[in-house]
């Protein structure tokens, strides 16, 4: 019995000891390569690690995976159901206001407003924009 | 007399770890949800990289070691309960995780002050939006997990409640896999 119980603690402290080293290889690699995918990657392992062995997840029922799968899935979509509006500058039918594209060039670029430069002029330099970018409204992002 | 839900379960998972289980879901929308936006803008601006060095990465991975060795601590705690029947060594344990949860929080505290001190607030831009927003709520997390570990040490030094070291320890390490994620996304990425 007291064999058991020292087993499953130098059991614990390896775990811990492993998602430790983990943790070091992250910062370094990310450090290094600059990499999302890396930045995500090894904390993703890590959490499966956790998950498992710290949390017993290997040993939980399938309603337990079931749901904690359904919150992941919502998220996943979450993700790729707004990448596409966030990523893109422009659609079929639609433009992003304060992006660089043609479209948004034609519309301002020669705007004035009685004499007085326009806010494409005003802020353009100050948003590092001064050859080739154009905003609707003045605002940073 | 316990109330009835205690001993009943369709699943035959305990009703409490149950509980937890069906907490942990909501935890990963709130948190997923606001990676997943800071995920989606990350993207969209490879500038944020610069903004990033301003946080502090020593402070950040120290953080993360902190709350990896408090995950530890309420393991053994429950080891020493549940498996040893050593109530003492079960409350040290747990009072140990108490304590990692206080050093996270005062290193949190340190961080802010001075990031605020250097014109870093929260309106600065939309990337230290984000980081206030999920970092907060992770400390506001990491303070309600320490503050039931801290209640429910009393009990279980007394041999009582001994399955709730294990449902406050799941809780526990969900706190600190949120901070395996947020912590290379904020303060490495890019």
């Amino acid at each position: 019995m007291g064999n058991e119980a020292s087993n499953g603690k130098s059991s614990l402290i390896k775990i811990w000891a492993l998602l430790v080293v983990m943790l070091i290889v992250n910062i370094v690699v990310s450090k290094a390569t600059g990499l999302l995918v890396v930045t995500f990657a090894i904390p993703t392992v890590m959490a499966g690690i956790a998950l498992a062995y710290f949390m017993h997840l290997n040993v939980e029922k399938k309603i337990v995976w079931g749901v904690m799968t359904a919150s992941v899935i919502a998220i996943a979509g979450l993700f790729f159901g707004m990448a596409p509006d966030i990523l893109n500058n422009e659609g079929t039918n639609w433009v992003k206001c304060n992006s660089f594209n043609e479209k948004n060039l034609e519309r301002f670029a020669g705007h004035s407003h009685g004499g007085h430069e326009s806010p494409y002029e005003h802020h353009k330099s100050a948003l590092g924009l001064d050859k080739s970018g154009a905003i609707c409204t003045p605002q940073r992002f | 007399m316990k109330p009835i839900a205690t001993d009943r379960s369709a699943t035959g998972i305990p009703t409490g770890r149950l509980a937890m289980w069906m907490l942990l879901p909501g935890e990963i929308v709130i948190f997923g949800g606001l990676l997943a936006c800071y995920l989606v803008y990350r993207f969209h601006n490879p500038e944020w990289g610069v903004e990033s060095q301003h946080l502090n990465l020593y402070a950040g991975s120290l953080n993360a070691f902190i709350l990896l060795t408090s995950s530890l601590f309420i393991l053994l705690a429950q080891h020493a309960a549940e498996k040893e029947k050593d109530f003492e060594a079960a409350f040290k344990w747990m009072w140990a995780t108490v304590i990692c949860g206080v050093g996270y929080i005062s290193v949190k505290a340190y961080e802010y002050t001075h990031e605020i001190s250097e014109g870093f607030t929260i309106t600065a831009n939309v990337f230290w939006s984000f980081y206030y927003s999920a970092t907060a709520i992770h400390a506001a997390h990491v303070f309600a997990g320490g503050l039931a570990i801290a209640i429910l040490s009393f009990s279980v030094r007394q041999g009582k409640h001994i399955n709730r070291v294990e449902l406050t320890g799941i809780y526990w390490h969900f706190v600190d896999l949120v901070w395996i994620f947020l912590f290379p996304l904020l303060y490495i990425a890019g």
